[in-house]
């Protein structure tokens, strides 16, 4: 190549050769002698002892003296630099004469440069690796934990309905009996406090048989297992019964209820006995969740979407902690703040409530303020026009 | 004095410049910098020479001056293509995985299939690093001894941090290159 051209290219690096014999010993230095840290004192010293990264490969040196090989190289070699950091060459050995003899160019070129970038690439590259690696083997403990919790969870889903349905049957039979002496006095005629006492077994056992029917829901629905069967279905009838059910309840605090269906409402498209059972929950809550007196409002309207009804609850009582607001429809919660209206209840209804009405394609939500009280809302759809 | 070239192989992060710089300059540090290219140190050491013909199996030989040349080879992908031209004239190699990470054991036969394809008589030593961390071994030593076995190999559990077995580990495949 011209040198023209060449040696403004040379020019900007920075490069030691050294000339070697027949011998594979060192005849002459030049360039930069700082780069291989050779010395004019190791002039005829064996080439493989003064560049260490040479030795074992004579052969290959042996091979480019004949022009069996057209070089060789050995990239990114690592030496200790003058300020202490790693510094970088990459050194090529090329055929030469010399005086007529076969002999070597040994040629090294600063990369420090360059090679401190690939470094820092590689550094980081490796690094992210090593996390990515950590994280799989957090994520395989992690699925490992998932899947024993799992299992644990269909353990107790089918500990509990059999539980539930072992417990419903006797219930079942306690509640026909007491309804045979209370209502028929197949024992004959009862006394006030045999009234009473069975009063109270008959509430006892309607409360166990509700929390058992809670239980095995709740389970059918963590398992995918419960099954609506929609149908066209007349509201304003369903909202009656449910009022009727409860008037009593609502009575007992002294509440006023109101009630208000609109006229032009469509049959909704849903499961009538799940529709009753999420109403006849809200209001249930409505009026437990009360300081007696209160007021309660039942509305059924049709809702800004169409194509659904929409039902809201409302009532004047304890409200709940907007803190403790997002967990309210998670199974077994109940908030902090029952104790004032001394209010029994699992923390089942509202999450099935919820479930039931998404499993119709509705939703259910609500809005609270402490010491005020809460609208709850829910919507199903509209069923098909004739 | 007697030279050789022994290279150290393996995945990145799993110790190959620690158990260097251990061995050579008795040092640890805990920062991991990733090597790029190679980095060749030099370490004199004495060992026992092979026994002379007759000594009987168990007997030693003259104490040899070694001087040992020891590539420490970038562990990382980039590198693979050029590993070929590192590893000529190596008389031993040490094939390193990290116990606390298994995948780097199953890259181990994959170096050795490279280093002998350049190199068919070296000699090798196998070695497990990073045993002081107790409480994260992903490897038993049985697995790395039933893999060096299979090659003949000695296999070493070591700890560049704490040293444990280094040097051992250095000097057998020292011996073993001479024979």
């Amino acid at each position: 190549m011209n040198p023209e051209i060449v040696q403004p290219i040379l020019s900007r690096k920075r490069i030691a050769y050294a000339r070697v014999d027949a011998a594979l010993c060192l005849r002459a230095l030049g360039g930069d002698d700082t780069l291989l840290g050779l010395a004019p004192g190791d002039i005829g010293q064996p080439l493989v002892v003064v560049v260490p990264e040479l030795f074992g490969s004579e052969a290959q040196l042996h091979a480019v003296m004949t022009g069996e090989l057209p070089l060789i190289t050995v990239p990114r070699v690592n030496r200790d630099g003058p300020d202490g950091d790693v510094c970088y060459l990459d050194l090529s050995v090329f055929p030469s004469r010399d005086d007529d003899a076969a002999a070597l160019l040994v040629v090294a070129e600063d990369v420090t440069e360059l090679a401190r970038a690939e470094q820092m690439l590689t550094q980081q590259r490796n690094e992210l690796a090593l996390l990515r690696d950590r994280l799989a083997e957090q994520n395989m403990a992690l699925a490992a934990a998932n899947a024993e919790l799992r299992q644990l969870d269909q353990l107790k889903s089918r500990f509990v309905t059999i539980a539930a349905h072992e417990l419903r049957s006797p219930l079942a039979t306690i509640s026909g009996y007491v309804d045979l002496l209370f209502e028929e006095e197949i024992c004959g005629p009862l006394s006030e406090m045999q009234r009473t006492s069975l009063d109270v077994i008959n509430r006892s056992t309607a409360r166990l048989l509700h929390m058992v029917g809670n239980l095995l829901d709740l389970t059918r629905i963590e398992a995918g297992r419960l099954d609506l069967t929609l149908q066209p279905v007349e509201i304003s009838p369903l909202v009656h019964q449910v009022m009727r059910e409860l008037k009593p309840l609502a009575e007992d605090k002294r509440h006023a209820l109101e009630v208000t269906v609109a006229d032009d409402l469509p049959l909704a498209l849903c499961d009538g006995e799940r529709a009753l059972q999420v109403l006849h929950n809200l209001v249930a809550n409505a009026i437990k969740y009360t300081p007696d007196g209160g007021h309660i409002a039942v509305v059924v309207c049709c809702d800004q979407e169409p194509t659904f009804i929409r039902f809201q609850v409302s009532d004047t009582g304890i409200g709940i902690p907007p803190e403790e607001q997002q967990r309210l429809f998670e199974a077994f919660f109940r908030a902090g703040n029952v104790y004032q209206v001394d209010a029994r209840g699992s923390g089942l209804g509202l999450g099935i409530a919820r479930s039931l009405v998404e499993l119709h394609g509705g939703a259910l939500w609500f809005e609270s303020t402490p010491g005020q009280g809460s609208h709850f809302y829910f919507t199903l759809p509209v069923g098909e026009p004739d | 004095m007697i030279s050789k070239k022994i290279c150290l192989l393996g995945d990145f992060a799993v110790g190959k410049t620690s158990l260097v710089r251990r061995f050579v300059y008795d040092r640890f540090e805990d920062k991991y910098i990733s090597t790029i290219g190679v980095k060749v140190s030099r370490k004199s050491l004495v060992v026992a020479g092979a026994p002379a013909s007759g000594g009987g199996a168990s007997g030693q030989g003259a104490p040899v001056e070694m001087s040992l040349l020891i590539w420490d080879l970038a562990g990382s992908e980039e590198f693979d293509r050029v590993r070929a031209s590192y590893v000529r004239g190596a008389a031993g190699a040490i094939l390193v995985c990290d116990l606390t990470r298994r995948q780097t054991f199953d890259s181990l036969p994959q170096y050795l299939t490279d280093l002998t394809a350049v190199v068919p008589d070296v000699r090798v030593a196998v070695v497990g690093n990073k045993s002081d961390l107790v409480d994260e071994q992903a490897l038993s030593p049985e697995e790395l001894t039933t893999f060096a076995a299979q090659l003949e190999a000695p296999a070493y559990v070591t700890s560049a941090k704490s040293g444990a077995h280094v040097d051992d580990m250095f000097r057998h495949l020292a011996r073993a290159m001479l024979t």
